[in-house]
């Protein structure tokens, strides 16, 4: 195509085409195209044996040869700009992080590091269109390392590899910066794109450097697809769990070249095998998450570590394993049972809990009118007067059942309480089956009926007998049905309802489980909702029986069945088996441990860098969970070393009841943070406890995560400063694009068109078609 | 031969599809020495009577009529009250003791009524440790949650049977001269067994409506059933 042009393609893309030819010869284009008028019309009168087609086309053929003619007379001229030589500086910016290290070039002979190091060696062996000597024929080049970090470097021998982190904003910025007041002709990006994060930032950077005109010519190092490998993506885990409780962890996996096979997922507390999960890959490109509940059993800072066992021929295997610090909590959940009536839920509930040192379940019971009775109350005051009538004495909890109890009981303060509960609280709430249980129990149109994961809409199966006549069986009765209990395919994996590991196991074990029985009408999951477990008639038909859904700020759960208690009482049950006992008390923490207390903190980032500032965010709120903003908050954080930091936490005015401080991160390691809070607005006894959130200071551990060349990343910086993806081949492509970058010190230089090896050919290519025409027609 | 003496029971069980209620009241049917059904004595009129009074004075949705279980029911379980009389001459077999011993061990309660003096004692003593063996026997103290449940029970009364409550006494029967209650506690001291020594709550239920037997041993006998209910209900 060069030869053809005359000039390189990219030339014509930089340049600008003119016509350079005087006045005179527009005049004589006129006169030439009167002369071809004329020829023209010599066709018009032809020999009969010319079909009118063939007229045209000759006459079309000609009149081609004449525009490529004039075209040359017109002189056509690609200006172009062009850099001085040895005038220019180029900026080369290496990539010195540690995912250059991965041996995936030349079908897995090379590392990225060592393509790179070859295409600027001093002397290249044999290398004539390696990348360092061609711009160094032409540029004054400055290198540029980065990673986490960047900065200058005289030879790129100096690299390393050991960067933990790829910043490309940093990086660029950082070049336009140190060499943005030189002639730059532009900047060399030789990377990977690879890291979890390395495109971050880049949007505000790439937009500067659009500004300034600084071109950036990425040459992307690494396959952009490996052919074996398997990758733990972002874990999905709480930041918090209550010891004993079930950890659920979503854990990403993407799988490539591994399609029919097998991975085995292990999840790890310390080093401690705490559960195994299985995946198959069904295809061999593939993207797919998997939920492992693995149990905490002891309390503090822990390092959740999920590795997925490495395939054989693994191009990176250190992308198959992932830590997540996570705080396992020791506390107390406070917990309110009100049933309406003496029932054998009550009792069996409160002995599935009975020695979880973690749930506290007060008991009120309405033994007769206005008469109740309260198990497991701390002191003589609480729920002395029955039911909570203020916010202040329901929010101590942080999850409500209701069992038989209707609706008329509460006032309508107190349902309303108890949907601020959960929605503004973010409590739980859990409701039973029961005669007095939501249609029955009339609760259609209360504020409980909008928390519900039940829709109660339709007939609430009225009050009589279908006759019409107060006698016969009751609506209860009626509505009486015995249900075996089977998991949804959500249930399967979720951390209340899954009894076993092993799904065979878990399906077995719901099998054998004794019937239980509801009396409620049945009700459709509103949309949002969650069915968690279904009950099966005896003729077949399937109805929701444990719905949950997110209420606000809380959780709100519903089991529509009456007597879960048979599942330590029921002749099928051994009296060891642990399924009842194990299913309340998941129940219980999954509806109330995740509840906020007056007091929490968090911290930002979670993993952060030594050297890095962390903030430390604390929200406080008064006994009935509004915000406040006039308490002293006030952290200290313990280092690794063990030297406490006290930080005051203040409340910055942006939002209600939240106090930020922050912290400079100084050593690597777990660093623990306990917040107080003191003051007018937060003196009540109950929650003075401090509130406490630990992170783990360290290197980052990104580098191999999408460690796969990035190309879309690397494209994307090229479109947006005007430069293009070169391949490491293309050194002359390259220096050609540079020296023709409009930027830095350019000369202009004009190159005439009219000899191009192209016009020529097509201006003979034209005529001579249409003397063989003539020919075959006969014609002179 | 005890499943014939049950003859035609009008227990839950009977009438499909009638909806489970809340509570029955459960009646132990055991096997007695030489095939004496000591479990039968004032069945079912106390039961009922008692019932009576328990769907009045509570909020409890229980069932209205007396439901005797055997002990090798499978479906024991799902009566978590048990209510056992003339326990002096209980004789269990081997199939009624690992029952009822399953019954207890998953978090069943079994009240204990109706027997006098030590030798019954003896009796009763011997065949709940084949039940439960190891565990003892134990006062069950006045400041017990069974005592506070709904109404507070002051002191322990000797219920009289029904003749010597009408004669206005001797209270006593053989030798059992001071009313007891006594217990079997679980490893986490939650009542498993109820023992109520030399009194006869059971005929005080029974004959309430009686104007000649004197209504405070009724009162009284009302008062322990409901605690004891209660008390089984919610711990």
């Amino acid at each position: 195509m060069e030869w053809l042009l005359g000039s390189p393609p990219v030339a014509f893309a930089e340049g600008e085409v003119t016509l350079a030819a005087p006045w005179v010869v527009y005049g004589a284009a006129v006169a030439l195209t009167a002369v071809s008028v004329w020829l023209l019309l010599g066709y018009r009168v032809p020999p009969r044996r010319l079909s009118s087609a063939r007229r045209l086309l000759l006459a079309a053929l000609r009149t081609a040869a004449f525009a490529v003619l004039l075209l040359c007379l017109f002189q056509p001229t690609l200006v172009l700009s062009l850099v001085v030589p040895q005038e220019n500086f180029v900026g080369v910016l290496l990539d010195d992080s540690a995912s250059m290290r991965i041996r995936d070039e030349a079908g897995g002979e090379a590392s990225r590091a060592e393509l790179l190091l070859a295409a600027f060696a001093e002397d290249p062996a044999g290398a004539a269109d390696a990348l360092g000597p061609a711009l160094r024929e032409t540029f004054v080049v400055r290198y540029l390392r980065f990673a986490d970090s960047a900065g200058p470097v005289a030879t790129p021998a100096e690299l390393r590899f050991a960067g933990e982190r790829t910043d490309l904003a940093a990086a660029l910025s950082g070049a336009a910066d140190r060499l943005g007041s030189q002639p730059l002709a532009g900047l060399v990006l030789l990377t990977d794109g690879a890291g979890e994060d390395a495109g971050e930032g880049l949007d505000e950077v790439l937009l500067d450097l659009r500004a300034r005109g600084i071109r950036v010519f990425p040459v992307p190092l690494g396959s952009p697809r490996f052919d074996v490998d398997l990758e733990v993506g972002a874990l999905d885990a709480p930041d918090r769990v209550l010891r004993g409780s079930l950890l659920e962890v979503r854990i990403p996996i993407r799988a490539r070249g591994l399609g029919g096979q097998v991975a085995r997922v292990e999840v790890l507390d310390e080093g401690r095998i705490a559960s195994v999960e299985t995946v198959r890959f069904d295809q061999d490109d593939v993207e797919t998450a998997i939920t492992v509940l693995a149990p905490t059993e002891e309390a503090g800072p822990r390092r959740f570590r999920v590795r997925v066992a490495p395939a054989p021929g693994e191009t990176v295997t250190r992308n198959n394993e992932r830590t997540a610090l996570l705080h396992v909590e020791e506390r107390v959940v406070p917990i309110l049972y009100f049933e309406g009536q003496p029932r054998w839920e009550f009792k069996y509930v409160r002995r599935a809990v009975h020695g979880d040192g973690q749930l506290r379940v007060a008991g009120l019971v309405r033994t007769a009118e206005g008469k109740f009775y309260r198990v497991e109350v701390t002191d003589e005051q609480e729920l002395a007067g029955g039911f909570p009538d203020t916010r202040e004495e329901l929010f101590r909890y942080a999850g409500v059942i209701l069992g038989s109890v209707e609706a008329s009981f509460f006032t309508q303060d107190q349902l309303n309480m108890l949907r601020d509960l959960v929605s503004r609280r973010g409590g739980g709430l859990l409701t039973l089956g029961s005669g007095k249980s939501y249609h029955a129990g009339g609760y259609r149109g209360t504020p409980i009926a909008e928390i519900l994961p039940l829709a109660l809409t339709g007939a609430d199966g009225g009050t009589e007998a279908p006759d019409g006549s107060s006698s016969g069986p009751s609506v209860a009765e009626r509505n009486f049905r015995q249900l075996a209990i089977a998991p949804t395919r959500a249930g399967r994996t979720h951390p209340v309802v899954r009894l076993d590991q092993d799904p065979l196991v878990n399906q077995d074990r719901y099998r054998t489980l004794p019937l239980l029985s509801s009396v409620n009408l049945t009700a459709a999951p509103k949309p949002g909702a969650v069915t968690l477990l279904e009950g099966v008639g005896a003729d077949g038909t399937r109805e929701p029986v444990f719905l949950t859904q997110r209420f606000g700020r809380g959780r709100a759960a519903s089991l529509t069945v009456q007597d879960l208690w048979l599942w330590q009482m029921g002749a099928e049950v051994a009296v060891d088996d642990p399924t009842h006992e194990q299913f309340w008390r998941r129940l219980l923490r999954w509806l109330a441990a995740e509840a906020p207390r007056r007091l929490e903190v968090a911290v930002d980032p979670s993993r952060p860098s030594p050297g890095e500032a962390v903030t430390i965010r604390a929200r406080v709120e008064d006994a009935s969970f509004l915000a406040v903003n006039d308490v002293v908050v006030e952290a200290a954080v313990t280092r690794p070393d063990g030297v406490v930091e006290a930080v005051p936490l203040l409340w910055g005015g942006q939002a209600d009841g939240e106090y930020v401080g922050s912290v400079v991160v100084e050593t690597a390691g777990i660093h623990a943070i306990e917040a107080r809070a003191g003051g007018a607005g937060f003196a009540d006894r109950s929650e003075r406890e401090p509130a406490s959130a630990f992170f783990e200071a360290g290197p980052p551990d990104d580098e191999y995560f999408n460690a796969e060349s990035n190309r879309e990343l690397l494209e994307r910086i090229a479109r947006e400063t005007g430069g293009a993806l070169i391949a490491r081949e293309e050194a002359d492509n390259l220096v050609e694009r540079l020296s023709l970058s409009r930027s830095g010190a350019t000369v202009i230089e004009r190159r005439e068109l009219w000899n191009a090896p192209l016009l020529f050919l097509l201006l003979f290519g034209f005529l001579g078609v249409e003397w063989a025409l003539r020919a075959m027609g006969g014609l002179p | 031969m005890l499943a014939d003496a049950l003859g035609d029971p009008s227990g839950p069980l009977a009438g499909a599809g009638a909806p489970p209620h809340d509570f029955y009241f459960t009646r132990a049917a055991y096997s007695g020495y030489g095939g004496y059904q000591g479990w039968f004595v004032d069945y079912p009129k106390a039961d009922r009577q008692f019932l009576i009074g328990l769907r009045r004075l509570t909020s409890l949705n229980s069932y209205e009529y007396e439901n005797a279980v055997l002990l090798t029911d499978p479906d024991l379980g799902r009566f978590p009250f048990l209510y056992a009389v003339e326990v002096g001459f209980m004789h269990m077999t081997d199939e009624e003791v690992l029952g009822l011993r399953r019954y207890l061990h998953a978090g069943g309660f079994l009240v204990v009524d109706d027997f006098w003096g030590s030798s019954q004692w003896a009796n009763f003593a011997y065949e709940i440790g084949r039940v439960l063996p190891g565990r003892p026997i134990e006062e069950v103290p006045l400041d017990h949650p069974v005592f506070r449940s709904v109404y507070r029970i002051e002191r322990i009364v000797q219920v009289p049977n029904v003749g010597a409550g009408i004669r206005g006494g001797p209270t006593w029967e053989r030798d059992g001269r001071v009313p007891m209650v006594r217990g079997i506690f679980d490893d986490d001291r939650r009542l498993m067994v109820l023992v109520n020594w030399n009194t006869d709550l059971g005929d005080a239920w029974e004959w309430a409506e009686n104007p000649r037997y004197p209504l405070p041993y009724s009162t009284y006998a009302y008062r322990m059933g409901i605690n004891f209910i209660v008390y089984a209900m919610t711990h």
